[in-house]
């Protein structure tokens, strides 16, 4: 077929523009922009028609794409020659979609309904024929040797080399492998063969437990009915059993009251005509008793004895109660008195003034009061008088403090004999003439130096000195010791002669005060001893005498009017006691009893009687009753089963039903699963079924496609080749060798006596290898008249050496075909 | 007097292969909830009898615990009546109780019980052995008011599970009532003489669509009335939608939404049908996550094939042409060829061919 003319209206930047086709070759050389690529796309939507396009999808839309700006009349013709008919074929394009295409075709200028242009004359879909028909640079670009034969392979099949059928038959088998692996179990159909495995375990053996149910609920239903028969015997037994026992408490009830009758005619077989009444024994009681105590004798053996005891004792008369009222007062005095606490001893201070000052003389003391004043007086004097006269001679000593001083010693010495006579009195001279000494040394020294200073006369000193030296020699006969001051020393004497007068005083009050409580004490108790020993008491305290008198006295004013009441009753007690005795006689007579001893047996005789009747009443009463409130008409007969035995038997076979109710339970748990894994192997056998059909569907696909891919080979491999080798021979020179392609479209180059592969051949020889081998393809893809080649700048990247090279085919090749060649450059054209 | 006609309540079934596990726990409590309402509402109206046509129990051999469930209910229920037909189911030595109030027939001749009130319920189960005699053998008294009750389905055959209404006639029936289909349904034995199929309480499977309950009898007067009471907590619904017109997997949910009309409470079946181009992975869960709001629960079951243009193929003088032409002149049935086609074209186009 061939390609005449076409009319672009307006198609991309072409518009309003005619072309005319060369039966062989036509160049068309243009530079870039100049609408090239638009023209080949206007032939192929002449044939195609433009596919429509969505709203996003515009950058790889021809139809957008090459819309034309001014929006005119997008399309045109194209008329072209077919089996010897003219066609011609006008389409015009909406902007978007084909809702707004037109198509007319015309054969032999007559219109023909033709739907699919491309199609109808090519035998191809639009993409076979951009496969076929097009060449356009990419057809050219096989420059990686890796992989050519992939592509040729690929483009053979339209696969374009990157999913190819070896790649497809890949997938498939990696998908399939998934659900059965070539080797080993590691996929899903043995896996589920497996777990149907399982399942099918566990189906068994629920199966087999299900199946023991049966028998188990039979044995169980069995021994269910032989425990209500049990139950029904024991309740039986058990009624039977609870029957006899109230028949025996019946039978106990009335055999008790046949006892209670029994006793009571034993009771009244003693009284053979009779037995008191209750009011009779009443009085016969109360006639014993009356008789008893008329019986007894004003207060007893014992008490008259007391009374007499105590008349004898208050013969002198009875003590009043005002009388025992003042003795208590005494008692209470004597009391008081005889616990007050003896004056205490001297202390310490009133023994040491009374050694001292206990034996003083008291002229000496007097002397020796009037020394000191008038030492007073004399240093009052010296004081003046050394006012006015400051140097004094030398001092005198006087003898009067040598001499006490002597005196003093004698003393002590005197004392220590007298220690054998009396030791106080012995120490008490030693220690006073001791001190006496000590003083009068300290004295001298200190009148000395006293002295020493003053005395503007010698003889208010001299005085003063002789009166100060009778001073301490008092004071030291008293064992004061001086101090230097006989001022101070006789002050300090005085002050204990004050104390001494003063505890003196106290003294004698305290001793008087004894004096006088020892002598009231004396007289209380000369005379409480003389009162008490009047009634015979001695001994005690006054005051327990007392106590033990007026409770003595108390008793024999009781017993004295006991006494007299008795004497009183006497004749009236001899009066009753024998209307007492009489009446008692009387009972004793109408019951053939004694009754003079007591009532006491004849009322437990009674009492007894009375109780044994009741008791007799009562009982036959409850046996009454309980024979009526459970309904005691017919005693059991027979013996009756064991009870107990009955029992034991329902308790074994409870135990076994339980136990056999347990087993149940649980294997009824276990077994509620099996419809779960029945539901569950239903799965697992539909998820097999699956698998094995994905797998199934998996290999189909491989089958098919290894058939689609041989098939295609077939058809157009060895053709192809043949075409290819043609084509390679034309150009052979191009390649310095001989180039041929197997059935793998592995291209090897003979050159030299060596065969080579494809990797030694530059990428210009390529190029031109995957033109010749476009061409052949396309040869052996049409059947009847060969189809025209539109070739877009297909050897755009071609270097001039291989380019002169691929020129020269074309020129050969158009000889036989319509060939549309378009470039960019002089330097690729083919026709020169 | 009142009654109550029900049958096939399969107490005990495992729901396992319909929901999943913890809907399954909540629906058989649902079953059994179902009978005790039933039981409630019947006291309620005063009801003095129940009818239990058969397949009470789901098991030949129901578990202790699904027999001590039945007879707790009828204990709690002491002073109504149960008339209690085993039909296919709880046939084994299992469980037993013998309850006064608890009436049971036996294969070996019809039992008759009289209700009082010229009232009697007549009933036989069906065996091998008595499938053929027992119509025979059935003899009611002429001018009472006379209830027989099978278990099988209506027609015109003899044979076990099937009660043929032909050999019922002028048999002073007044009223026939039959279990074992759990579809309800009503007709005639022969005129003025009805049967009456109440159907399940509950629907267990998506072969239980509808609704369900039971029917409400009443003998006054001498003459049988009765009426359907619906009392399913929850109905099965299924739907077909074709999704053809779906462009992509939203647009499929979409229409999938738009098409379900359902409660809240329902148990929901959709089936995806149609044909698709586009890549329908995930789409059954997609369909389902976007309906599990509106239903208590759903189920899609996605049965639509790929979009294949087989028309493509002619012209394509491709590998895949090839492929294609082949598969489709093949002998396989439609749906392997698709499946062969998707699995062949996607291994060609680089995607994972996974089926």
């Amino acid at each position: 077929m061939k390609l005449i003319s076409c009319h672009i209206s307006d198609y991309g930047n072409l518009r309003d523009l005619d072309l005319s086709f060369d039966g062989e070759l036509t160049e068309i050389c243009q530079p870039n922009g100049a609408g090239k690529t638009t023209l080949a796309s206007f032939i192929k939507a002449m044939f195609y028609g433009l596919p429509a396009y969505r709203k996003g999808g515009e950058e790889s839309s021809e139809r957008a794409r090459y819309y034309p700006f001014d929006r005119g009349d997008f399309g045109g013709s194209i008329v072209f020659e077919k089996d010897g008919a003219t066609y011609r074929v006008e389409r015009h394009f909406g902007s978007k979609s084909e809702k707004d295409d037109t198509l007319a075709v015309y054969k032999n200028d007559r219109p023909v309904g033709m739907n699919d242009v491309g199609l109808a004359v090519f035998g191809m879909d639009r993409e076979s024929f951009e496969r076929t028909v097009f060449i356009d640079s990419r057809s050219t670009q096989l420059y990686a040797p890796q992989g050519m034969s992939e592509r040729l392979s690929g483009f053979a099949d339209a696969t374009e080399g990157k999913n190819t059928a070896e790649s497809a038959r890949k997938k498939l088998s990696e998908a399939r492998k998934k659900y059965k692996a070539d080797r080993g179990n590691n996929d899903l159909i043995s896996a589920t063969i497996e777990t149907i495995r399982h399942t099918d375990e566990d189906i068994h053996n629920l199966e087999a437990e299900d199946a023991t149910l049966s028998g188990k609920w039979e044995d169980r239903n069995a021994l269910a009915a032989d425990l209500a028969s049990l139950d029904a015997r024991i309740n039986a037994e058990s009624e039977r059993e609870h029957i006899a026992k109230n028949w025996e408490t019946y039978d106990d009830l009335v055999s008790r009251a046949r006892g209670y009758e029994e006793n009571a005619k034993a009771i009244a077989a003693q009284y053979p005509h009779g037995i008191p009444a209750d009011e009779e024994i009443k009085e016969i009681k109360e006639l014993f008793r009356r008789l008893e105590k008329l019986s007894v004798t004003a207060g007893g053996n014992l008490n008259k004895a007391r009374y007499e005891e105590l008349k004898r004792k208050f013969s002198g008369g009875v003590p009043s109660e005002d009388e025992r009222s003042e003795v208590k007062k005494e008692c209470d005095e004597y009391s008081r008195l005889a616990a007050k606490e003896p004056p205490p001893p001297p202390g310490e201070r009133e023994r040491t003034l009374t050694a001292r000052l206990g034996n003083e003389d008291a002229d000496r003391a007097a002397k020796a009061a009037r020394a000191a004043a008038r030492c007073k007086e004399l240093d009052m004097r010296i004081k003046s008088a050394s006012l006015a006269s400051e140097n004094k001679p030398g001092r005198k000593v006087s003898p009067a403090p040598i001499a006490i001083a002597v005196v003093l010693a004698v003393i002590a010495v005197a004392g220590i004999f007298v220690c054998f006579a009396s030791a106080g009195a012995g120490v008490a001279m030693i220690a006073a003439g001791l001190i006496g000494v000590a003083a009068i040394v300290a004295f001298m020294i200190a009148s000395g130096r006293r002295n020493a200073p003053v005395a503007a006369d010698n003889t208010l000193a001299e005085e003063y000195n002789a009166a100060r030296s009778e001073v301490y020699a008092y004071l030291m006969t008293l064992g004061y010791s001086p101090t230097g001051s006989e001022a101070e020393d006789f002050g300090a004497y005085e002050r204990d002669k004050e104390d001494y007068a003063r505890f003196c005083e106290e003294r004698a009050a305290m001793n008087a005060a004894e004096e006088e409580r020892k002598a009231r004490l004396g007289e209380l108790s000369a005379r409480l001893e003389n009162y008490f020993a009047r009634y015979g008491q001695t001994g005690g305290s006054f005051t327990d005498r007392l106590a033990y008198l007026s409770a003595d006295v108390n008793e024999y004013t009781r017993l004295s009017e006991d006494m007299a009441h008795a004497r009183e009753s006497a004749e009236k007690r001899e009066s009753e006691i024998k209307e007492a005795r009489a009446q008692l006689d009387g009972y004793g007579k109408k019951y053939g009893k004694d009754f003079t001893a007591g009532a006491d047996e004849v009322q437990r005789a009674r009492y007894d009687y009375d109780a044994s009747v009741r008791a007799a009443i009562n009982a036959k009463a409850a046996a009454d009753d309980f024979r009526k409130k459970n309904a005691l008409e017919k005693r059991p007969e027979g013996a009756g089963e064991d009870l107990g035995e009955l029992k034991s038997r329902r308790a074994e076979l409870q135990d076994k039903k339980s136990g056999l109710e347990r087993e149940i339970s649980e294997i009824e748990s276990r077994v509620a699963a099996l419809d779960d894994k029945r539901s569950a192997r239903e799965e697992e056998k539909e998820r097999l079924d699956e698998y094995k059909r994905r797998y199934k569907v998996l290999s189909l696909a491989m089958e098919y496609l290894t058939e689609a891919e041989n098939n295609i080979r077939d058809r157009y491999v060895t053709p192809i080749k043949s075409s290819f080798d043609e084509y390679a021979r034309v150009i052979r020179e191009t390649f310095g060798g001989k180039v041929n392609i197997n059935g793998d479209f592995r291209i090897m180059i003979e050159k030299d006596g060596q065969l080579r592969s494809d990797y030694h051949m530059s990428a210009g020889q390529r190029a031109v290898c995957s033109l010749c081998f476009r061409l052949a393809m396309t040869d052996n893809m049409f059947a009847g008249e060969k189809p025209f080649f539109i070739m877009d700048d297909p050897f755009v990247d071609l270097d001039n050496e291989h380019m002169e090279s691929a020129a020269k085919a074309i020129r050969l090749i158009s000889r036989d075909r319509q060939i549309v060649y378009l470039c960019c450059h002089d330097s690729r054209k083919v026709d020169k | 007097m009142k009654l109550i006609h029900c049958a096939d309540i399969h107490l005990g079934s495992s729901l396992n292969s319909v929901l999943p596990p913890d809907k399954a726990e909540t629906r058989k409590a649902e079953i059994r909830r179902a009978f005790a309402n039933m039981l409630d509402y019947g006291r309620a109206v005063g009801v003095r009898a129940v009818l239990l046509c058969g397949d009470v129990f789901d098991s030949d051999r129901p578990f202790k615990k699904d027999k001590e469930f039945f007879y707790n209910a009828v204990k709690s229920h002491a002073d109504t009546d149960f008339y209690y037909l085993r039909g296919n189911h709880d046939t084994s030595a299992s469980y037993i109780e013998e309850l006064p109030n608890l009436k049971t027939f036996t294969p070996d001749g019809w039992t008759t019980y009289d209700l009082g009130e010229g009232l009697t319920v007549s009933g036989i189960e069906m065996t091998g052995k008595n499938v053929a005699s027992l119509y025979a053998s059935l003899s009611l008294p002429e001018g009472k008011t006379n209830i027989v009750m099978l278990h099988g389905a209506p027609g015109s055959s003899v044979g076990k599970d099937l009660v043929c209404l032909n050999k019922l006639k002028q048999k002073h029936i007044s009223y026939l009532a039959l279990g074992h289909i759990h579809k309800r349904a009503e007709g005639e034995i022969e005129r003025g003489v009805p049967y009456v199929m109440p159907g399940c309480l509950e629907g267990r499977g998506f072969d239980e669509d509808g609704e369900k309950g039971f029917y409400l009898m009443d003998t006054d007067g001498g003459k049988v009335s009765y009426r359907f009471v619906e009392n399913s907590q929850r109905v099965v619904r299924i739907r077909e939608i074709d999704i053809s017109a779906a462009k992509d997997l939203f647009s499929a949910t979409e229409i999938v939404r738009g098409s379900v009309k359902c409660e809240r409470s329902d148990i929901v079946r959709v089936v995806l049908t149609g044909e698709t181009d586009f890549e329908c992975d995930g789409m059954e869960k997609d369909a389902k996550a976007a309906l599990s709001g509106m239903c208590w629960y759903v189920d899609v079951k996605d049965k639509t094939r790929p979009k294949l243009d087989l028309t493509a193929a002619e012209g394509d003088l491709s590998l895949r042409g090839e492929f294609m032409r082949l598969v489709s002149g093949s002998d396989m049935d439609d749906d392997m060829k698709r499946a062969v086609l998707v699995a062949g074209i996607r291994a060609l186009s680089g995607r994972e061919a996974d089926v």
